[in-house]
């Protein structure tokens, strides 16, 4: 296996693994797949087995759920150094979204058989980066529970309680969250 | 409040835990110390830096939310519980009030500490780090399914949606009564975001 330098740069770049040392960034660029999808390719499709998990290096692409009556909604977006598809890596469940590439895409794709592997090694590189993931879990459910409270909210309102929630509207309330954090607080000081 | 060691055989009890073997147990109950609180002790409060993760040995908490004069109960924690777990993969306030509703006896998993046993044994710190994301995974699924049933239009606003707000005086005799009739989707969601 040889070091993919372009892979490697891109890792170092994502704020996802700033806690990863050097020789652990060049480790990671080993593993990881890199390949560019164009606007409209889907990087995975709901319902599949989840597989593996995407690093986006550049662009952005579509989080798109099937509601029952089979329409397709755009429930997210996701940019440069976003992490995709973890959650089915994660609890082997299936695909609960599909991905589509809304620009030109560049991932790093990390392979279920890797992700074990690399689990299995009990080294701290292994920890630091499920450290990584777990992050990158938390902050979809925060993001996920910011739609669902703004759903939530627009039907409890007396004039919207009955009118059914729009597309603009869940798009709106992504924007909104897209960037909010928990307040960060110092580990130690207070007792 | 007082603390002590935490044995392997009490880390056991919990199937947050199955995954790991004895050395590996042992390596996390030296992260862990315990923690008694009496009837209405506070464990932390709203603002708070939450750097604890807390494993219920015996007893009950409530998870509240101040609302000018008022708590509302988010949720509560028997035996068997865990909460707080988020605090192990990054720190920040706590968003929400904790107290014990009886004579409690709690793990309580220190951040810090907990980051230490990984030199110690990778190998348990990266079992309960994938445990803790297992969690978050379970309740991004649940929520994704909640979003997507808005999407259909065909949720229907669930009866417990609007919380009753409790005067503080009140709370202690509700929570006796029945807890879980005072709870909500809504106020679950928001105690589990980051408690």
């Amino acid at each position: 296996m040889s070091v993919n330098r372009r892979a490697a740069l891109l890792v170092r770049e994502m704020p996802l693994f700033a806690d990863l040392t050097p020789k652990e960034v060049v480790l990671l660029g080993m593993v990881l797949k890199e390949r560019d999808y164009q606007p409209g390719e889907w990087l995975c499709r709901e319902g599949e087995p989840g597989d593996g998990c995407f690093f986006i290096g550049d662009g952005e692409v579509e989080i798109i759920k099937r509601a029952a009556n089979q329409a397709q909604a755009v429930i997210g977006r996701a940019g440069k150094h976003a992490t995709v598809g973890q959650i089915s890596l994660i609890d082997d469940g299936p695909r609960s979204a599909s991905v589509r590439a809304k620009t030109r895409v560049e991932v790093l794709r990390l392979d279920r058989g890797d992700f074990e592997a690399l689990q299995a090694s009990g080294s701290q590189f292994a920890y630091r980066f499920q450290l990584a993931i777990a992050r990158s879990a938390a902050a979809q459910l925060r993001e996920a529970n910011q739609t669902l409270m703004g759903l939530m909210k627009q039907r409890e309102t007396p004039s919207g309680s009955m009118q059914r929630v729009t597309l603009q509207k869940v798009q709106a309330v992504l924007a909104h969250t897209r960037d909010l954090h928990p307040v960060p607080t110092k580990a130690e000081g207070e007792a | 409040m007082s603390s002590s060691a935490v044995g392997v055989e009490q880390l056991r009890q919990f199937p947050f835990f199955a995954q790991l073997n004895e050395d590996e147990l042992t390596a996390v109950a030296g992260a862990c110390k315990l923690r008694t609180l009496a009837t209405k002790e506070w464990l932390f409060r709203t603002g708070d830096s939450g750097t604890s993760a807390f494993l219920v040995l015996s007893g009950r908490v409530a998870v509240l939310l101040r609302a000018g004069d008022r708590f509302e109960v988010l949720d509560t924690f028997a035996a068997g519980s865990i909460f707080g777990e988020l605090c192990l993969i990054e720190q920040s306030a706590r968003s929400a009030d904790v107290r014990a509703l009886e004579g409690t006896l709690l793990i309580e998993i220190d951040a810090v500490d907990f980051a230490r046993i990984q030199e110690l044994s990778p190998l348990a710190a990266v079992k309960v780090i994938k445990e803790v994301t297992l969690r978050i995974c379970e309740r991004l699924r649940a929520v994704n399914q909640r979003i997507e049933t808005y999407l259909a239009g065909e949720a229907r606003p669930t009866s417990g949606s609007h919380l009753p707000a409790i005067e503080l005086t009140e709370f202690d005799d509700l929570i006796a009564a029945d807890p879980d009739t005072k709870l909500s989707f809504f106020g679950r969601l928001i105690a589990r975001l980051w408690s």
